[in-house]
């Protein structure tokens, strides 16, 4: 089932206001613990932000279309941009050094349990269902 | 951003989220404040993230910049009243390494 389908502008500031909406729509709809909402907020400002800044490069005119759905067993999360496409090794470069920060987003998200994959302008994130939190620590 | 001293150590609060519409007002301020860290008696600087709910990795690259210019000039640094999704997302960057992080 669909849960959430809108296009945006690509701005930060839109990212920020539409993960916002996803996840008060997520948790009043499934009461996910703080720390699995936390989570989605970071993976979903991740690869949003990454289509504002590395696929449609801050123009305004270009729009990020972002799905949620949900069924009994996964969360899928899907953000396209209009930009010219890009791997997913560009952004998950392996840090070299715990201080050098950028491009460990995906690094992250991985981290979190969730399995992302990207096809041209299209990325796909999934996060299985039950979510354990606590596994990873 | 709301700054205050109290004897040496130098405090910044947050009144909004670490994340990337935030951060460019963020460097804006710090500009100021590494100026006055630099010119005056301080011996630390504490960024207080207690009004802070969520973080993305350019808020993070935001601490981390901050951090470095603070050791440069050779002050101490701290974060204090992160939440604990905060706190654990540091520590699996492993950034609880080099950062003093406080509940």
């Amino acid at each position: 089932m669909i849960v959430f389908d809108q296009k945006i502008k690509s701005t930060f500031e839109l990212v920020a206001a539409t993960v916002d909406q996803i996840t008060a729509l997520l948790q009043e709809k499934y009461q996910l613990d703080k720390a699995v909402i936390f989570r989605i907020s970071f993976m979903l400002r991740e690869i949003i932000n990454n289509a504002v800044e590395h696929g449609n490069q801050f123009d305004e005119e270009k729009f990020i279309h972002i799905i949620v759905e949900v069924d009994e067993n996964n969360m899928n999360f899907k953000v396209q941009d209009q930009g010219n496409g890009f791997t997913l090794q560009i952004l998950e470069q392996v840090p070299d050094h715990y201080l050098r920060v950028r491009n460990r987003g995906i690094f992250l998200i991985k981290e979190f349990g969730f399995e992302i994959e990207v096809i041209g302008q299209v990325v796909q994130v999934q996060m299985h269902l039950p979510y354990e939190v606590n596994s990873i620590y | 951003m709301i700054k205050s001293i109290n004897g040496s150590v130098m405090t910044l609060t947050l009144k909004e989220d670490l994340i990337a519409p935030n951060v460019k007002n963020f460097e804006t301020s710090i500009a100021g404040y590494m100026l006055e860290l630099d010119s005056i008696d301080m011996e630390e600087m504490v960024l207080d993230l207690s009004n802070c709910e969520n973080i993305d990795s350019i808020g993070v690259t935001f601490v981390v910049s901050l951090y470095k210019n603070v050791i440069r000039e050779g002050k101490n640094f701290r974060v204090s009243g992160s939440n604990s999704d905060i706190r654990q997302l540091f520590k699996l960057m492993k950034l609880d390494e080099f950062i003093d992080l406080e509940d």
